[in-house]
């Protein structure tokens, strides 16, 4: 027990929660996370600072310094059309794919948001269900080594999720960006091998949505394209200037043409509380939407017919749509591979995490799903946070009260820990 | 994952007594305002009822609390009598975030030193309470 290191009750320390997104970062004991800043950021070939490099240095140039990258981190950086700058991001399946990149935000959260020395505070950081065993001991690495933590902790967003719901025994359904999960929580511990993903999230919906404006003849226009524009009445075609020579790159257009889309996703789209009918959306009242160029359009039923592929995956077009899963098949096909014992109190706590559930509709479509797909006996519950802020951070609230706890001291792993026993300490202390 | 708060002796003398000698219908626990241990809130005889225990639980979900419960419950099984332990986590939807994540990352530090329990209940509202649903879990292993 190492339960004495840290005197006092307040540990100071420091929570990160990494989605695929935007990576949430603050102090434990808050309410909401200090940053959120998107997990994309802006690659350049930066050859000033290349230059810089050699004449500080005063050596020769040297085949390192030419490719050398400049990185662009935040919103108010990358959001910014710079030419030839690439968006990437260093994530991929939810683990960290590109350290580089992982190391620079790291050093840009704690200077800029943290505001503070990394060897002062511990560090909790949340992790996906499936983080394998040798990314948790390359991001212990880093972190001890060069971050120079006094303790460090890892813990399965799952399982804070769950916690932060007032549930040991759960089943989560995170629907965030790039992927949807459901993973079983059983006393505490994930059932790794019935966890059950799909592709259908909130970029599916943002694809869905470009999809639309395609077929309605309406162009995406992102705002950093816009010079001017006039005010125009409803339904008349946008009067607007673009911006000329802007020379940005393909991703950057993309992502930005994304935002466009993720902000009509989450104030037009709404989820139909029955399988979509045209007929019967029809009757629905519609909602006016403001486009960046000035454009406005009332749109009906079709602000039910993009997110419908979600619940029902044969509703679309494509031949591949009948083999995903939609969000009730996800749920119940995780259910079904647990043990027969623990289904029914997986039933009665379905929780609702990630950005993607706050469409309007969503926890009311997953429970008449659900409840069709469940024998009448079953009880069943579907839980969601009802702030938005609940349910896009749950699992960074999750950690941020379990690391301010003044009992879980004597669980981080300590530095001296991490150094009498190696990397594998981790493993052996954060299940 | 634990939070590393601690089990205080009585409890464990407390739910020995219901244990072995059914000397108490029900015993309440909670962790103690400095957090750092479970301790008995409550331990009622057997003059109190099942409505007492609902009772004391919802107190604690006026206050935005959890709790924890062992509950012996006692009822005739095709005529034959049954005596069966039950393990309540009461964590009413209400309760704080802060109180949720005390009680259910405590939870197995309280557990794992309780044996001969039959059923671990998860309550989050009142249907979760409601005595034919504590009777289903008690049963569920024997039909």
């Amino acid at each position: 027990m190492s339960g004495g290191v840290y005197g006092g009750d307040e540990v100071g320390a420091v929570v990160f929660d990494i989605g695929s997104f935007s990576f949430r970062a603050g102090f434990a004991g808050e309410d909401t996370p200090k940053a959120e800043i998107p997990t994309h950021v802006g690659v350049l070939d930066d050859l000033e600072a290349a230059m810089d490099t050699e004449g500080s240095g005063g050596g020769l140039p040297d085949a390192n310094s030419i490719t050398k990258k400049r990185y662009l981190i935040d919103t108010v950086y990358m959001k910014h059309p710079v030419k030839d700058m690439e968006l990437s991001t260093f994530l991929k399946d939810g683990m960290v794919e590109n350290w580089d990149i992982f190391e620079k935000v790291m050093d840009y959260v704690y200077s800029r948001s943290i505001k503070s020395e990394s060897n002062l505070h511990p560090a909790l950081m949340s992790e996906p269900a499936w983080m394998t065993k040798s990314k948790r001991e390359q991001l212990s690495e880093i972190m001890f080594e060069k971050y120079n933590v006094p303790a460090f902790f890892l813990c399965k967003n799952p399982v804070l999720s769950a916690f932060a719901n007032g549930r040991s025994t759960a089943l989560i359904l995170d629907s965030g960006a790039t992927q949807t999960s459901a993973v079983p929580v059983c006393d505490g511990y994930v059932i790794s091998q019935c966890i059950v993903k799909s592709p259908l999230a909130g970029d599916f919906v943002a694809v869905e949505c470009k999809k639309l404006m395609e077929e309605m003849g309406i162009d995406i226009v992102a705002p950093y394209t816009i010079a001017s524009k006039e005010a125009v009445s409803d339904g008349q075609p946008p009067k607007w200037k673009k911006k000329e020579n802007l020379n940005v790159t393909k991703s950057f257009h993309n992502y930005m043409v994304k935002d466009v889309l993720q902000d009509f996703a989450a104030s037009v789209v709404q989820v139909s509380d029955t399988p979509f009918d045209q007929g019967q959306t029809d009757s629905m009242p519609t909602k006016l939407y403001e486009f960046p160029h000035g454009y406005s359009h009332d749109f009906g039923s079709e602000r039910f017919k993009v997110c419908e592929g979600l619940f029902d995956p044969s509703f679309l077009k494509e031949s591949g749509g009948n083999s995903m899963l939609g969000m009730g098949g996800v749920v119940a096909s995780s259910i079904g591979m647990c043990d027969i014992d623990i289904r029914p109190s997986l039933y009665s706590s379905v929780i609702c995490v990630g950005g993607n559930t706050l469409l309007e509709g969503f926890t009311d479509r997953l429970n008449r799903d659900l409840s069709n797909k469940t024998l009448p006996s079953m009880r069943l519950k579907v839980v969601a946070a009802s702030s938005s802020s609940e349910r896009r951070f749950s699992s960074w609230i999750g950690g941020s009260i379990l690391a301010s706890l003044g009992a879980f001291q004597q669980m981080w792993v300590s530095k001296q820990e991490y150094e009498e026993g190696g990397k594998q300490t981790v493993e052996r202390k954060c299940p | 994952m634990t939070s590393g708060v601690g089990v205080a002796d009585e409890c464990m003398t407390v739910f020995e007594e219901v244990k072995m000698k059914h000397k108490w219908l029900y015993i309440i626990f909670r962790i103690s305002d400095d957090l750092s241990h479970i301790i008995v809130e409550e331990k009622a005889g057997h003059e109190k009822t099942y409505n007492d225990f609902v009772m004391q639980m919802k107190n604690a979900e006026a206050k935005k609390q959890c709790r924890y419960g062992v509950f012996d419950v006692r009822f005739l099984q095709n005529d034959v009598p049954q005596e069966k332990l039950a393990f309540f986590l009461w964590s009413p939807d209400c309760a704080t975030v802060k109180q949720k994540i005390l009680y259910t990352t405590s939870l197995k530090a309280l557990r794992k030193k309780m044996e001969g329990i039959t059923a671990e209940i998860q309550c989050t509202d009142d249907s979760d309470l409601t005595m034919s649903n504590i009777l289903e879990r008690c049963c569920n292993k024997y039909t």
